[in-house]
């Protein structure tokens, strides 16, 4: 639906979700130039800092997971980690491996719906997934399969498939015993073909020119894959502890937007997620993982972030792999958490969410309630670098309509996978032409 | 041979009136036959088709916005229902992927239940918080009364007919 309101054209769709305004974009035209971008997207972390302050610490499990339905685990893990770090902690290596294993199925489960149910329709020309399930069942069928084996994992591990209910600070309640793998393994065997197919499927389509400008930023690990360990890395050499984040990442407020925007303290832009772990860490994938890149013709960098469906792709084959690998080395750990001996202090954790590195901060004092907490999510951080992005990607179409420029957005849009990429149609565009 | 149910709430505890839903689980505790599903849901499409895959009957609780007051309880009209399905399916009329989604994809692939009947409680308030409002919290015995209504009528009794409206608080 098209209003008219003097200079500018509103593009707004109807309100049939639960809840309203999750995302909108501006831009300001004037001689033919795009002016300005401006992106509003909705962000729940505010609500929660609020609300965690004055808790226990041992609530934060259960109440980050229920930040984001598709993202429970990376929410866990960086609180469960900031505590620890708070609380000098050292989680032993099996229980380690759990939660990656646990992580595995997060990016699973995340990715085969990003990649299925909201981008490969926008690049096949389909208006959602529920058209392309009408041409291509078998291939959306797939693909939900294909997601419920993270699912699966997350039941297995989590106690659940949504808001993980075995997760605490230190570990876990219960560690499975070793023959509760033993099914799952047979549906990741399934899964890693699947993941195999989904990334030729993938490789297939056409991808826009495109190029990301700034850093690239990830955990990196010269062990492994980073996931849940590893330092903070850039594209530009950066290299720290995650303790360090905020001396070298500033969130700054905006007045377009009720969310905050990251930023390097030196001002630079920087993107997070698949494409910049990829960048930075192809050297750690899997021999298998790497063959698919590069079968599908990826090499070892890639900045087109339109291929970023192609990354992600490669990513569920890792995760299968990585997953199938923790299972058939696992043995039920002596205990399930390591022993956590409160004391007052400040913690830091930064675990790699689906859609990119995602940093928390508490506070506690000696009786361990929570006087402060910090969470910087991986789309307020990737938010200027979005709005960079729709700059030249705008300019370059100003000669389409409001419809098909707005389709094209959300599509450039989703490459970032944002929280509100949930969102089928989420943008309510509006183009002021001067 | 008795019928496949689950029992399906959608909601969001932390948006007020939008855990609902999940309230409404928590004051079925026990009244269920113990053989029946509950399903707490954040209405993630894929999981609510997962959910009710098999199912003869599933009883999902959501939060529906129709310009009622707020609290009131009712059965989403089957055709409401559907007409909105298809809708969400078929323009860009939706911004959130949620039930209606589902049921569309559900539909496409071949994964609804066999019944479907959704209790809708009227919101007013889906602003940050982890309070439904009063208007709302009277809605919840009621809504969960619909629910046992729906699923001691599938022991036998035709659903074609269940109520279209349930109770206003």
């Amino acid at each position: 639906m098209t209003h008219t309101n003097g200079a500018s054209r509103t593009l707004s769709v109807a309100s049939l979700a639960r809840v309203e305004g999750e995302g909108s974009m501006h831009v300001v035209v004037r001689d033919g130039q795009v002016h300005d971008v401006q992106l509003r997207i909705f962000e729940p972390p505010r609500f929660f800092e609020a609300f965690l302050r004055g808790r226990a610490f041992g609530e934060l499990p259960d109440i980050t997971a229920r930040i984001c339905g598709i993202c429970p685990v990376a929410y866990q893990m960086s609180a469960c980690q900031a505590i620890e770090d708070a609380c000098g902690v050292d989680v032993p290596a099996p229980v380690r491996a759990l939660r990656r294993l646990l992580y595995c199925g997060e990016w699973i489960e995340s990715h085969a719906l990003h990649i299925y149910l909201l981008h490969a329709p926008d690049f096949l020309g389909y208006e959602s997934s529920i058209h392309l399930a009408h041409d291509h069942r078998d291939i959306v069928e797939r693909g939900l399969k294909l997601k419920k084996v993270g699912n699966d994992i997350l039941n297995v591990l989590g106690g659940r498939a949504i808001h993980p209910v075995n997760v605490r600070v230190g570990g876990f309640y219960r560690a499975p015993a070793k023959e509760e793998f033993d099914t799952l393994a047979e549906r990741l065997r399934w899964a890693r073909d699947a993941a195999v197919e989904t990334a030729q499927w993938v490789s297939g389509f056409e991808f826009p020119d495109l190029e990301l400008e700034g850093d690239l930023v990830a955990l990196h690990s010269d062990s492994e894959y980073a996931i849940n360990d590893g330092r903070i890395a850039s594209t530009s050499g950066l290299d720290i502890a995650v303790g360090e984040f905020p001396e070298h990442f500033a969130e700054e407020h905006v007045a377009h937007s009720t969310a905050l925007h990251g930023h390097l303290r030196d001002g630079g832009t920087y993107t997070l997620g698949p494409i910049s772990r990829y960048n930075l860490n192809h050297d750690q994938l899997p021999e298998m993982a790497k063959q698919v890149a590069s079968d599908i013709g990826l090499g070892p960098t890639c900045r087109n972030p339109f291929k970023s469906i192609m990354i992600r792709a490669v990513e569920v084959v890792f995760a299968c792999d990585e997953a199938l690998r923790i299972i058939a080395s696992y043995e039920r750990p002596p205990a399930p958490s390591a022993q956590v001996t409160v004391r007052a202090g400040t913690g830091h954790g930064c675990t790699e969410a689906p859609r990119g590195s995602l940093y928390h901060r508490y506070t506690i004092d000696a009786q361990g309630v929570i006087a402060d907490a910090v969470i910087v999510p991986p789309t307020s951080q990737n938010q200027p670098s979005i709005e960079l992005g729709l700059r030249s990607f705008v300019q370059d179409r100003l000669d389409l309509d409001d419809a098909e420029l707005t389709r094209q957005c959300e599509q450039a849009i989703r490459n970032y996978d944002p929280c509100i990429s949930c969102a089928t149609h989420f943008l309510d565009l509006t183009v002021d032409r001067g | 041979m008795s019928e496949q149910v689950v029992v399906i709430g959608i909601g969001n505890r932390y948006r007020r009136d939008d855990g609902s839903a999940l309230l409404v689980l928590e004051a079925l505790a026990g009244r269920l036959p113990i053989a029946i599903p509950v399903v707490d849901s954040d209405g993630d499409p894929t999981r609510l088709i997962d959910s009710w895959t098999g199912a003869d009957l599933a009883v999902v609780v959501e939060t529906v916005r129709s310009g009622k007051p707020p609290g009131t309880v009712a059965v989403v009209d089957d055709d409401a229902l559907l007409g909105a399905s298809e809708e969400s399916g078929r323009s860009q009329g939706s911004h959130g992927l949620g039930l209606l989604e589902a049921i569309a994809l559900g539909t496409a692939v071949g994964r609804l239940p066999r019944r479907l009947r959704v209790v809708g409680i009227e919101p007013e308030d889906l602003g940050w918080g982890d309070h439904v409002t009063d208007a709302v919290a009277r809605g919840i015995e009621p809504a969960a009364a619909l629910v046992l209504d729906l699923v001691h009528a599938a022991d036998g009794r035709s659903l074609s007919r269940a109520p279209a409206y349930a109770g206003q608080p």
